[in-house]
């Protein structure tokens, strides 16, 4: 079953703790390690049980069958993968903007296969942890749900930069919601991702509202694409939002390739697409259409704020493309960036 | 093997079908693991290079044209959204103000106007006056949203809804008076429309209402529908000069003489068949005479300016004072006869203050009944009535004398308060709150929608001084926020 020799156990334990006398700290490592590896093994199991009875018969299996091994995973020490699970169960179910358990979503055997080659390759890499280049090591780390510490986060080599937060996007689940917000660094022309948690329904962190233009210090943390951040000190604002680094479709589409080349597991990448006329296709099914004719799907709720906005004439919009469907965030709009908005609870 | 082999491999499953290797190095391995690294491999160079998903039945519309009017402000427009979500009360008022300051409504905000309108059909007029271009070129897109979408009027009366063929007549009538008669011409004489539908598209005359109208009203007056004849009445006492008014002062001066301080009423005798086809209804309420009805009905459907307002002691010493008083009531609200209202209203309270018990009033067949509480019935619709300058003045003088009940008035007085008013009512404040008691809390969260925002700063002096009750105060806290809410609206809306 290859080179089990670590998950990297002397990160495994957080750093800027020295009260801890070291031999505690590598027991509690070691017993962490045991505990995935144990999760790992069972899933692996799990996997090639799925597999033998194929993608159709997984699909109409209970939910508990997918809840059940998330939980061992959680039990395993290893709430990255557990996700991984629930997001994979879903996946049969979830159409673009509506509810789970709405009717099936069209492709989703593709979908599921994909993902399933992912999380196989996880399971692989966790495997060989040691050998990784650092960068990516990093990455299978926080795919299991090793979280790197906030202060070692914190302590690494800022970023300054006039950054545009250009759009933030809630899910909220049962237990834990999130929030992401997409920022666009001025000049170093780079991409951060601040997330924001809150568990039963608390509220959440203070990351700065779309459309404002803060100076800030960001921390990335580790990664290949070295997209997550947190932010320093409080920022500073500077102003508005006045334009999107926005691309032609076919533009996204090879970031999103370059970033998979990167890191396999890259689920989604921020882009802002120019000149697009939204247009509806179908009931409640949306399309961005480019000036060169390219017919982008447009997954989310927002399909009738952007056409409102729109008005049959091109505009430049933020969102997030997951290789599959482009989650419009917000819009450029007589030179200023409006968040949009789903239509209220009928 | 290409991705869609391998696909079809696993949705059947390994244990169906054999999965083939997509490089030679998983060829050895067991089937499973052969199947999940063939999909890491196929599956991240498919979502690597895939190709976009079809997109069909692209529903292409025309661009929408220029708007001709300035966009609101942000701050606005924020505004709006805030309550749209969560105070809706201030949404007509909200867009009165944008209407006369010649905004529009920003894109931004169009969906969720729109969605709320669907429910509001009183105020689809006005949000299309304030939508600009952009709101009815987004609402020709989703049908729930075509009631602001430019639709041309005769098409939409011809196969709209009852309540859109309604606000179809009401838009023709506005540009046309006599071709919106004509059209609801031929759907009452024709008679092929259900009576609902009549009487919905009825309401739509009231939209420059004339004497050339009075044979089509007077159709409705005649109706064997009792709703319809109701509508009808209500309609063709607001015709100047109509004949239905004329045929009825005929009739009251026979029944009724007013000589020299004196008031004669007239026993009716047999009743002419003609009269009912002018509204007379000949059955009486239960605990009521035939002939206090007919009187009552006659006064009613009488013009009020007929009879000399130094009349009214003498008809409330008169032995059919109850009905005399409520027909009289009852036809200043319907004429809209301004003096006749005020003078009622006023009198109402006198009564009230004095406690005068008219002599006689408990005899012949008219029920034993306090006349101020035939009046009482009436008083909001008198008051309704006025014009709001005449409205307001009445008010204040029913307050100065602390006539009874003016809480309830003054709640029904939903007209904008002007400013001298509002500070009138603000400088009572302390004292109504101390004699209503928690019937101000009502009166207070009515108030806060009319008072004009600009006398926050003797709303805020309230609330610094009376501290007495204590539960005033938070319902006074509320009219100072509501009050800073509605200065800021009409701020932010200043003319363009």
């Amino acid at each position: 079953m290859g080179d089990r020799a670590g998950f990297g156990r002397v990160q495994l334990t957080n750093r800027t703790d020295p009260e801890r006398p070291a031999l505690e700290q590598e027991k509690r490592a070691r017993r962490r390690y045991d505990r995935i590896r144990g999760g790992v093994e069972d899933l692996e199991l799990w996997l090639h049980d799925l597999v033998r009875g194929g993608l159709a018969e997984a699909a109409s299996r209970p939910w508990t069958s997918f809840e059940q091994m998330a939980e061992r995973l959680v039990d395993a020490q290893a709430p990255g993968l557990a996700r991984l699970v629930r997001d994979l169960g879903g996946l049969p179910h979830r159409t673009s903007g509506a509810p789970r358990g709405a009717q099936r979503s069209v492709g989703w055997p593709e979908r599921m296969l994909i993902e399933l080659g992912r999380l196989a390759l996880v399971l692989n890499a966790a495997r060989q942890l040691d050998s990784l280049e650092p960068d990516l090591r990093a990455e299978v780390r926080t795919l299991i749900g090793i979280a790197e510490g906030r202060a070692d986060v914190l302590a690494t080599e800022p970023i300054r930069d006039a950054w545009d937060v250009l759009g933030s996007r809630r899910i909220v689940g049962d237990r834990l919601s999130v929030q992401r917000t997409w920022l666009w660094g001025q000049r170093t022309a780079r991409w951060a991702l601040l997330l924001d948690f809150s568990v039963a329904g608390q509220p959440f962190g203070q990351s700065p509202a779309p459309g404002a233009r803060i100076e800030a210090d960001l921390c990335f943390y580790s990664g290949t694409a070295r997209l997550r951040a947190l932010i320093k000190e409080p920022p500073v604002l500077l102003g508005d939002v006045s334009s999107l680094p926005s691309q032609p479709i076919d533009r996204v589409l090879r970031a999103f390739a370059e970033a998979l080349g990167r890191n396999p597991w890259q689920e989604r990448i921020p882009a802002a697409v120019r000149d697009v006329v939204p247009h509806r296709a179908g009931a409640e099914s949306w399309c961005a259409i480019g000036a060169d004719g390219t017919r982008l799907p447009l997954a989310g709720p927002t399909g009738w704020h952007l056409l409102a906005l729109s008005g049959g004439h091109p505009l430049d919009v933020f969102g997030a493309w997951d290789g599959f469907s482009f989650w419009p965030l917000s819009a450029m709009v007589e030179g200023r960036l409006t968040s949009l908005r789903a239509p209220a609870a009928a | 093997m290409s991705f869609g082999t391998l696909l079809e491999t696993a949705l059947a499953g390994s244990l169906r079908r054999d999965p083939a290797a997509v490089l030679p190095a998983f060829a050895d391995l067991p089937p499973e693991d052969r199947l999940l690294r063939s999909a890491s491999y196929a599956g991240l160079r498919r979502l690597a290079g895939r190709p976009l998903d079809p997109v069909a039945a692209v529903v292409v519309v025309e661009p929408c044209g220029p708007e001709a009017l300035k966009a609101i402000s942000p701050a606005a427009g924020a505004r709006l959204l805030e309550i749209l979500a969560g105070q809706p009360a201030l949404l007509l008022e909200w867009l009165d103000l944008a209407e006369q300051g010649k905004w529009r409504v920003s894109h931004d905000c169009l969906p969720e106007l729109l969605d709320h309108a669907i429910a509001h059909a009183d105020i689809h007029d006005r949000v299309m006056l304030v939508g600009g271009e952009r709101l009815s070129w987004l609402a020709n897109l989703k049908p729930e949203w075509h009631f602001a979408a430019r639709i041309d009027p005769d098409e939409q009366f011809a196969t709209g809804t009852p309540t859109e063929r309604a606000r179809a007549l009401r838009r023709i009538r506005r540009q046309n008076p006599a071709r919106g008669r004509q059209l609801l011409e031929a759907v009452f004489y024709g008679r092929t429309e259900r009576a609902e539908t009549r009487s919905v598209l009825l309401d739509a005359l009231r939209e420059g209402l004339s004497a050339a109208d009075e044979p089509l009203v007077q159709q409705a007056v005649q109706d064997s529908r009792k709703e319809l004849r109701e509508k009808g009445l209500r309609l063709i006492c607001r015709i100047p000069d109509s004949r239905f008014a004329q045929r009825w002062i005929e009739r009251a001066h026979r029944l009724v003489v007013v000589r020299e301080h004196v008031v004669d009423v007239r026993e009716p005798g047999e009743l002419d068949p003609v009269w009912l086809d002018d509204g007379l209804d000949p059955h009486p309420p239960k605990g009521m005479g035939a002939t206090a009805w007919i009187i009552q009905q006659t006064l009613a459907f009488t013009p009020p300016s007929i009879w000399p307002h130094d009349a009214l002691p003498a008809i409330q010493r008169n032995d059919w004072s109850q009905p005399l008083l409520s027909g009289l009531a009852q036809a200043a609200a319907a004429y809209a006869e301004a003096d006749w209202c005020e003078t009622l209203l006023l009198a109402r309270a006198n009564v009230r203050t004095n406690a005068v018990r008219p002599p006689g009033s408990d005899t012949g067949s008219v029920p034993a009944a306090n006349p101020a509480d035939a009046l009482n019935l009436n008083a909001a619709a008198l008051l309704r009535a006025l014009a709001p300058d005449r409205r307001e003045a009445v008010v204040v003088r029913l307050l100065e004398v602390g006539a009874p009940g003016v809480a309830a008035l003054i709640a029904s007085s939903t007209h904008p308060w002007s400013q001298g008013f509002s500070q009138r009512i603000m400088a009572h404040l302390p004292e109504l709150i101390e004699k209503w008691q928690h019937a101000a809390g009502a009166f207070l969260h009515t108030a806060a929608l009319r008072i004009d925002p600009t006398v926050l700063p003797e709303a805020e002096h309230v609330l610094e001084t009376a501290i007495e009750p204590s539960w005033a105060r938070p319902a006074l806290q509320r009219l100072v926020k509501t009050l800073r809410f509605r200065l800021a609206m009409r701020q932010e809306l200043q003319p363009a």
